[in-house]
């Protein structure tokens, strides 16, 4: 698995990777995801949403794409299940999502915190980090 | 690697200290509220090494604290306490968490456990259905931008308007259940669109509504002041800002880690970004901050509202009303003074225990909340605060592994507790092995002098999401 849970005292700890950068990034959102919804049963037609999230540095910019999606899916009820990177560097993306509506969610995440975030490439070259949300 | 006991100075038999000399960049020394059996739990994790890093922010007073019930959080630990200096300190989101104003209250009634009783079942279960509950089901009042303008300002004063509150729950909330510095412009149209429709919900996680009976008292003057009595019914309701609370603290820890640079400062962990009390950030923060205590505040008179209603429809007119005893925070900042400061105290998971005002202590599910007072003693020990609850000790994970949530359901049903929850595996992650003993906390608050013990209650009903 790209990604897997571990435990954290009062939240959710989860480890991720990806063969390249792009790759961490999308599967760090299947990880979220996976926490907000185990098995999604599809509700009406699919929607497509736009964002563009800037930061101060890659972990930042992690953060801040996966609480944007967050919202996003908090607020319209949709898990999204496909991202297209438009443009992706160290500090700024804009992506397409398309989401599948649901009708609600296993877990309540409050939000994505910074406070383990720190993108590195290890030695087999594969990027990877440790993300804790707030539940 | 979490600190060890052998860093730790003891101050007295509940007091520990973390010199200022641990880490060099330490501005003034931890202290920690614990007995030595809590302190091994502490022990096991991160917690101490994040009332350390509190300890290097700018402007922070006197000591980084930590409550009986501390445990790992994010940057800040949940169960800390710190006091920042107006004109030199910082104000940091993360130090009052993202369920801003996440808070509990109590209602009672004028029944007897005896009285009651045999309602159990059926208030249980009109309670789930009158206030929702879980993650995406939304509330009964569906508010335009003005109408939720005015929510954001006014708090219980505004659902009081709207004929949802009675006159002494006004009263009987901390801060009147609302605070003046509130700026809803402040609040963005994301944090809007997350909360908007979530009044008089609950959601998930460890927030409940929670029937319990008044089971000993240990002062017996205090308890009849509060209007309290030995196996009376009571409803104790615990959340907080919901979506909209957690977007406004996203949103400003985002800007403060934009702009801490500009201000020249840096911190351990970004969680714990921050910007000048006195500065625009600073401002705008406090004032939607404010706003969302409001929100929370609002929500838990809706939710209260919700459970009259079902209290009236299960026990007819003989049932009596529900009166608000008290509601109070655990997740604020709020301005006062202290050793001759004026400062912005940050409570994470921690509660505000001003001279004789009640302190609400909700414990895990199926397992005792206690009633407690606050003293003189902690303002010169603890900045006015005490602890918030049990605490956890357990991963959510591990919980839902180790234990499954209907024969968690079946057990506390034997021991005469109704429950109704949403998720079986919500129920597993909040079941009560996963906590630290709340009797052990307050009983460590208690003889520190933080706040009194004045009364224990015992769950007989438990609404989850």
């Amino acid at each position: 698995m790209p990604y897997e849970i571990v435990g954290h005292t009062a939240d959710v700890k989860m480890k991720v990777r990806g063969r390249t950068f792009q790759e961490l990034f999308g599967d760090a959102l299947r990880g979220m995801n996976s926490i907000l919804k185990s098995f999604i049963e599809g509700r009406g037609k699919k929607t497509r949403r736009e964002i563009a999230v800037e930061a101060a540095d890659r972990s930042a910019l992690l953060v801040d794409f996966l609480n944007e999606a967050l919202a996003l899916s908090l607020i319209h009820r949709e898990i999204y299940t496909e991202v297209m990177f438009r443009e992706l560097s160290e500090t700024f993306l804009r992506a397409g999502l398309v989401g599948v509506g649901v009708y609600e969610f296993d877990e309540d995440i409050k939000a994505v915190t910074y406070h383990e975030v720190e993108i590195k490439k290890n030695e087999n070259g594969e990027w990877g980090t440790a993300i804790v949300f707030d539940i | 690697m979490p600190l060890s006991k052998t860093s730790l100075k003891k101050v007295s038999e509940y007091i520990w200290e973390i010199p200022g000399s641990y880490r060099s960049d330490m501005r003034v020394p931890g202290r920690i509220f614990a007995s030595e059996k809590l302190l091994e739990d502490i022990l096991k994790d991160e917690s101490l090494e994040q009332v350390v890093n509190v300890a290097t922010m700018p402007g922070i007073e006197k000591w980084s604290l930590a409550m009986p019930d501390i445990h790992e959080g994010y940057g800040f630990c949940v169960g800390g306490v710190a006091a920042m200096n107006v004109k030199s300190g910082v104000i940091s989101p993360g130090g009052i968490g993202f369920d801003i104003n996440c808070g509990v209250r109590l209602l009672a009634s004028k029944k007897s456990y005896k009285e009651v009783k045999n309602y159990l079942a059926d208030l249980v279960r009109v309670i789930y259905r009158e206030v929702p509950s879980g993650v995406g089901r939304g509330g009964r009042l569906k508010l335009n931008d003005r109408e939720f303008d005015e929510v954001l300002k006014k708090g219980v004063l505004r659902m009081k308007e709207l004929g949802y509150a009675e006159d002494a729950d006004l009263r009987n909330c901390e801060s009147n259940g609302g605070l003046g510095e509130s700026d809803p412009g402040k609040v963005s149209k994301v944090a809007r669109d997350r909360g908007r429709d979530q009044l008089g919900t609950i959601g998930a996680g460890n927030h409940f509504v929670e029937v319990q009976r008044v089971d000993e008292i240990f002062d017996e003057n205090a308890a009849q002041e509060l209007g309290l009595q030995k196996e009376q019914v009571t409803v104790m309701i615990h959340c907080g800002s919901r979506g909209l609370g957690h977007q406004v603290a996203t949103d400003y820890i985002k800007e403060m880690l934009r702009v801490m640079p500009k201000y020249g400062i840096s911190v351990p962990d970004r969680q714990l970004a921050c910007a000048p009390i006195d500065s625009p950030e600073g401002r705008n923060y406090f004032a939607a901050m404010s706003a969302a205590a409001n929100f929370a505040w609002a929500n838990r008179e809706l939710i209260s509202w919700e459970v009259r209603q079902a209290w009236q429809r299960v026990l007819g007119k003989d049932g009596g009303g529900l009166v608000l005893i008290y509601d109070v925070a655990h997740n604020l900042a709020k301005f006062e003074e202290y050793f001759g400061a004026k400062v912005v105290v940050h409570r994470k998971g921690a509660t505000r225990s001003f001279p004789g005002q009640p302190v609400l202590i909700p414990g895990s599910m199926g397992t005792a909340s206690y009633v407690l007072l606050g003293t003189e003693q902690s303002l010169e020990q603890s900045f006015g605060s005490t602890c918030h609850g049990a605490g956890r000790t357990m991963s959510r994970t591990r919980a839902k592994r180790m234990i499954s949530g209907s024969d968690l359901k079946a057990k506390l049903e034997q021991e005469g507790i109704h429950i109704a929850a949403g998720s079986m595996s919500g129920l597993a992650e909040e079941a009560p092995q996963a906590y630290k003993d709340v009797d052990e906390v307050v009983d460590v608050v208690h003889k520190v002098g933080i706040a009194k013990k004045v009364l224990r209650l015992r769950p007989i009903a438990v609404v989850k999401g």
